[in-house]
């Protein structure tokens, strides 16, 4: 139907006089949203159900738009008389030249101009990671080994380019910060969560690890580039390792600490209710419900769109094969953790 | 003919000051390392050697260098040989340096209460470097007839107040609160270099 209503739409323009004028801008206009249309159709069958608004202000979406702005705005700039002959010899070539010599500047600089205009736009209106994210060992539970810890960290970075960790083990030392800070931090409902933003201020986004038990929170709690991963309610995820837990905390608080640099988190994100349905980003009602969500993590389609809206599908994938936990499992990283650091994973 | 063997005497003389100056100072090559350095130790209950601490003074630099015109500074090695952790505490800890005359002075511990204007403005990583620590790690114990592992150690560095310290240190004193126990750190015997 749509397709013939187009039909419909170009039969009547090509009766028009001024249609040889405007048929280019017509051309690249269809194509702009014929391409719209087929990455979407790409976008909604790979990814699942994606909201159009949302798509249409996804970066793809976005980089359509400017590259076929910069064209309609070149042909507009081209759309000059040609002359009447072409020149097939080196002689007419040259007097071509000199003929229209401020016309090729012009035209040469103009394009130069709107290429680079449409450059930046796409590079500034392109997704953004996070791509080093510190984890700093505050203090560490019995079980847990610094060197098995470090090679976790090791293969987190291993499979991906999408982000990669550093792991800082210097004890936390609320001495280092000033007594500003310091004051601050004293004060503040989560005092923890408050020493790891201070250090991500100069550090850069960190994710810090403590045995200690969170005032606010059984098991994490996040705020701008900062999150802090408590171990203290061991009992809630066991049998389950301290290991498995870490792995799976440590790329969901990462996926929040980009989320939450790039334009912030889904506004359902953690919000308190009686119900979860295992996605990521939901509220746990119970401190039990924690080990369920690390054995079957799953994200809605809906967050799902949102991640490939805003990091790219690369990330998407990158993440959903994370929070799966599958690498932890594969017999040369399980193997590993067994024979060399003496450590049986659950599962 | 007094005046005329006066010269060589003179020198003779001199020379033999010198040769007995440098006798005393032990040294063999003659370059005698100027830094006074100070040993304190703790040992266990069969005599092996728990904690070591080391803090070693160049007089020259100790006594013109200054830090913000306020400070002499000293740096600490705090070594630990055992298994545990070797808990530390800038609020509970004590550090004097026992001058050769005079009453002791402590070092400041904690800078971001003790001064906060000049701690305040440190970088931050100055400040994580100059923070006093923690805890030193402990020593994971070696392999089943492996060979002893090297011990874990780190710095400290101590602020003295500089008009309270015209001198070089006699000796320190270190109070380690977690340990309950007070460790003398004396100059070892000059090294020859």
């Amino acid at each position: 139907m749509l397709w013939n209503l187009w039909e419909a739409v170009l039969g009547y323009l090509e009766k028009q006089r001024y249609w040889s004028a405007i048929q280019p801008f017509v051309l690249v206009g269809f194509g702009a949203v014929a391409v719209e249309a087929a990455t979407f159709e790409y976008v909604r069958r790979q990814y699942g159900a994606t909201p159009p608004s949302l798509f249409l202000r996804s970066y793809l979406s976005t980089r359509i738009l400017i590259v076929s702005g910069a064209l309609l705005l070149l042909m507009l700039l081209l759309r000059t008389r040609q002359p009447a002959g072409r020149a097939s010899t080196s002689g007419r070539l040259v007097a071509f030249l000199r003929t229209h010599r401020r016309r090729i500047v012009f035209v040469a600089v103009v394009t130069a101009l709107i290429a680079s205009a449409a450059g930046l736009a796409i590079v500034a209106t392109s997704p953004s990671r996070l791509s080093r994210i510190t984890i700093r060992v505050m203090d560490l539970p019995a079980d847990v080994k610094q060197d098995a810890l470090t090679y976790l960290v090791y293969e987190l970075n291993r499979p991906q380019r999408q982000w990669y960790f550093e792991i800082d083990s210097r004890p936390f030392n609320e001495l280092a910060l000033t007594s500003t800070e310091r004051q601050q931090c004293m004060a503040d409902s989560e005092p923890t969560l408050c020493y790891a933003e201070r250090t991500a201020e100069t550090e850069g986004p960190l994710i810090a690890l403590t045995a200690k038990p969170l005032k606010d929170a059984f098991f994490a709690t996040h705020r701008g580039l900062a999150s802090v991963i408590t171990t203290a309610d061991v009992d809630s995820y066991a049998p389950l390792t301290n290991y498995e837990y870490l792995a799976y905390l440590i790329v969901l608080q990462s996926v929040l600490l980009q989320l939450d640099a790039h334009g912030g988190l889904p506004p359902e994100a953690f919000a308190p209710g009686a119900t979860t349905s295992g996605d990521v980003f939901a509220f746990v009602p119970t401190r039990e419900m924690l080990k369920a969500s690390l054995l079957a993590p799953r994200l809605s389609p809906r967050q799902e769109a949102l991640i490939f809206n805003r990091f790219g599908p690369a990330y998407l994938g990158v993440t959903v094969d994370l929070l799966s936990l599958d690498w932890l499992y594969t017999p040369r990283v399980k193997g590993n953790f067994e024979k060399l650091f003496s450590v049986t994973l659950s599962r | 003919m007094v005046r005329r063997h006066l010269a060589p005497v003179l020198v003779l003389s001199l020379a033999l000051l010198l040769v007995i100056s440098r006798g005393s100072s032990g040294s063999v090559s003659g370059n005698s390392d100027p830094t006074l350095t100070f040993h304190g130790f703790v040992k266990g209950p069969d005599g092996r050697e728990q904690y070591h601490i080391v803090v070693d003074v160049e007089p020259t630099t100790f006594l013109l260098a200054s830090v913000a015109s306020k400070y002499r500074l000293a740096r600490m090695r705090v070594q630990n040989s055992t298994a545990s952790p070797l808990t530390l505490s800038a609020d509970q800890d004590r550090l004097e340096l026992v001058p050769p005359s005079g009453p002791a002075v402590a070092a400041i511990l904690n800078l971001q209460s003790g001064d906060s204007p000049f701690w305040d403005s440190l970088t931050a990583a100055t400040r994580e470097r100059l923070a006093y620590p923690v805890a030193v790690n402990g020593t994971p114990a070696p392999a089943t007839g492996g060979p002893p592992r090297a011990p874990e150690a780190l710095y400290v560095y101590l602020f003295f107040p500089q008009a309270q310290v015209p001198t070089v240190p006699a000796s320190f004193t270190y109070r380690i609160a977690s340990l309950g126990q007070t460790i003398k750190l004396e100059r070892s015997a000059p090294k020859a270099s």
